[in-house]
């Protein structure tokens, strides 16, 4: 990881024939560490809620009407709008994410009726896919991601393609990851993006994970679609985009495809694809861990670290298979990895000698 | 400057036109942000050690945890045991490998499998608690001699599973004599103690190094002194006074240390959070009988001081001295 001062960096990239002339001035922007922005959203949404106890306190007879809980919800996450536009200050960031999380209880305890209703959930996530693009805020663009995303899957839930979800979910995390150069000198709107859905999708799948009964309870009684059976083209499509992964990152690298090297790494993931068929959930960390660590992201990295140990604890839970077979899985793919890495070693030492 | 200070300065260079967007990827690599090809290498190795190792053992657990009956119990007990032996003769083996330490790490979550199936096996009557506590005392020697940052994790969520499940269990039997102030009380002191012992073994031992183990100490005995507070506020009485002494107290010390000796951001964050909510559920229990207008004095009061506290961190990273 990078240790260097601005100077240095420039200096290490006019090295490299990417920059020329003398360094130009940076203008100080403020990298918050994740545990302040969780700390914000925390203190957010608990200020949300006293703010929400108010409104019903005070107003209760006039909120009971859902038209006017519907227009003043919307009227505070347009006043939400208006201050994240004026000022970004500490404050100011706070005060619109408590206005907007307020705005956003006071719409759903408007819509509680229609919420059965996919159109419902559709416009929901519409409305919150443009409250990405326009309010200009971090966690506001985290949450609204990650409550449109969440719409869309309710909003599918009589769909085949619901069981297609988590994957589909998975592609967005990936290629968002994956070209992180494309977009960041569009950081600002897309990294809180990039990092919902890799929340989602972590999620999602832990939930869809436990089987049928699970998702059952987590979707409170709702009638779920009857094509179950794609689930398993779920788990292949999880895969083979983890297979997908190291095909890319080796072309970044300018690794020939029929060398050695990409041939065993692609046999690898193919192997470790197959494993996580059985032991699912698996494909979906080994991606985020390759995808955080090809990026330099410590914190993505950490998400992928903490969806393989929660993954594994979970699998303790899975139904379809019993634990003997569990067990048989999780030793076998144990044992491969440890193999590989055998073989990795191995491959270096044989590179070494032949540089030598 | 961290990666993500850098990755900033390569944002801004390509904004002002001095990187070409088509080289960012180049200028991320050249920064050392992502990394080179020689990099994956060390990575790769860890990866598939951590994730391969950990698979072997969670399966090895799932395979005990299954109700064998073509296997009789003297071959399960030798099984077992040959397990923990194999995993220590490795350990000796390739001692100066840094692989020996996974094999100490599985000797002892083999011990903790060899104890539940003697519990099974025996119906000992031993209480849950008990067989944590065991394991902790008979892997100590180990987490002594392995200088291993991951075994004394193990070892503390071992105590500290224990202390849990003691006070559940007494809970029931002497509901009056131990109530959940005094689990959370047992809770705080021994890992506010672990986490004092933890810092000042740190600043002399090389291998005690890492922020991960004293950031989730740090973040028990927070959630278990801020549990407190509020059983305080909500009861007032008398016996919570130590614990309304020793909760600034605990406040102070906290910042003097990770304020000015050991820099660390998120241990600020955590006590900025826990002060939060203590000083807004003391706010809410003065107030408790007025209008519903206070809810909205306590949403301005976690506002405002969550923007102060959020500025505050803010200039703190700023410093860089920060992890």
């Amino acid at each position: 990881m990078n240790k260097s001062t601005p100077e240095e960096l420039w200096q290490r990239l006019q090295q490299a024939g990417i920059v020329t002339g003398d360094m130009p001035p940076l203008v100080a922007v403020e990298v918050t560490p994740w545990y302040v922005r969780l700390l914000q959203g925390f203190t957010g949404q608990f200020a949300a809620v006293f703010l929400l106890l108010f409104v019903f306190s005070v107003f209760k007879d006039v909120i009971k009407q859902e038209e006017v809980a519907l227009v003043l919800g919307l009227l505070l996450i347009g006043a939400a709008y208006g201050v994240f536009r004026v000022l970004a200050t500490a404050f100011t960031g706070q005060f619109g994410l408590m206005l907007s999380f307020t705005g956003h209880a006071l719409c759903l305890f408007a819509l509680h009726r229609s919420l059965n209703d996919a159109s419902t959930w559709l416009m929901i996530a519409m409305i919150e896919a443009l409250l990405v693009w326009f309010i200009p805020h971090f966690l506001h663009r985290f949450f609204s991601s990650y409550a449109a995303v969440s719409a869309l899957v309710i909003a599918s839930i009589k769909l085949p393609i619901l069981w297609l979800m988590p994957s589909l979910t998975m592609l967005v995390v990936t290629l968002l990851w994956l070209y992180e150069a494309q977009w960041l000198t569009q950081s600002a709107r897309f990294r809180p993006v990039a990092y919902a859905f890799t929340f989602v999708a972590i999620q999602m799948h832990s939930t869809f994970s436990l089987g049928q009964a699970a998702i059952q309870q987590a979707a409170q009684g709702r009638e779920l679609s009857s094509q179950t059976w794609l689930i398993s083209v779920n788990e292949v499509l999880l895969g083979g985009m983890l297979v997908l992964t190291i095909l890319k990152l080796l072309q970044r690298y300018q690794q020939p495809l029929s060398s050695k090297q990409s041939v065993a790494a692609l046999i690898a993931g193919s192997v470790l694809a197959l494993m996580s068929l059985q032991a699912t959930g698996l494909a979906i960390a080994w991606i985020i861990i390759l995808l955080g660590f090809s990026a330099g992201n410590r914190v993505l990295l950490g998400l992928g670290m903490f969806a393989f140990w929660s993954y594994l604890g979970r699998y303790y839970y899975f139904l379809n298979i019993s634990l003997l077979d569990k067990s048989y899985v999780l030793m076998a793919t144990g044992v491969l990895m440890l193999l590989m890495r055998q073989a990795l070693k191995h491959g270096l030492t044989a590179e070494e000698s032949h540089h030598a | 400057m961290k990666s993500s200070r850098a990755k900033v300065s390569i944002q801004q260079w390509t904004e002002q036109g001095h990187i070409p967007p088509d080289k960012i990827q180049s200028a991320l690599q050249a920064a050392d942000i992502s990394p080179s090809h020689h990099q994956w290498r060390p990575f790769l190795d860890k990866l598939l050690l951590a994730n391969g190792g950990g698979l072997f053992l969670i399966g090895v657990v799932f395979f005990f945890a299954f109700n064998w009956q073509e296997i009789t119990r003297f071959h399960k007990f030798a099984m077992i045991e040959s397990l923990v032996v194999a995993s220590l003769w490795a350990y000796n083996h390739w001692f100066n490998r840094p692989t020996a330490n996974a094999f100490v790490l599985a000797a002892a979550v083999f011990v903790g499998v060899l104890l539940a199936f003697f519990g099974q096996t025996y119906q000992t009557g031993a209480d849950t608690w008990q067989l944590f506590a065991t394991w902790a005392m008979l892997i100590t020697p180990w987490a002594l001699l392995a200088q291993l940052g991951a075994l004394w994790l193990l070892w503390l969520v071992l105590v500290n599973l224990s202390i849990v499940l003691y006070y559940q269990v007494f809970h029931g039997i002497f509901g009056l004599m131990f109530s959940s102030s005094q689990l959370q009380l047992a809770m705080f002191a021994f890992n506010t103690v672990a986490l004092l012992l933890w810092e000042y073994a740190a600043s002399r031992l090389s291998w005690l190094q890492g922020r991960h183990e004293v950031r989730l100490l740090a973040v028990a005995s927070g959630f278990s002194v801020t549990w407190l507070m509020l059983e305080a506020i909500s009861s007032n009485h008398q016996d919570s006074y130590g614990v309304i002494v020793c909760y600034p107290l605990w406040l102070l010390a906290g910042y003097t240390l990770y304020r000015q000796r050991i820099p660390d951001l998120f241990m600020l964050a955590g006590g900025v959070l826990t002060l939060i909510v203590i000083s807004t559920a003391f706010l809410g229990k003065y107030f408790l009988n007025s209008h519903g207008d206070v809810f909205l004095l306590l949403a301005m009061w976690v506002l405002v001081w969550s923007s102060l506290a959020i500025r505050w961190l803010q200039k703190i990273a700023k410093e860089g001295k920060h992890e």
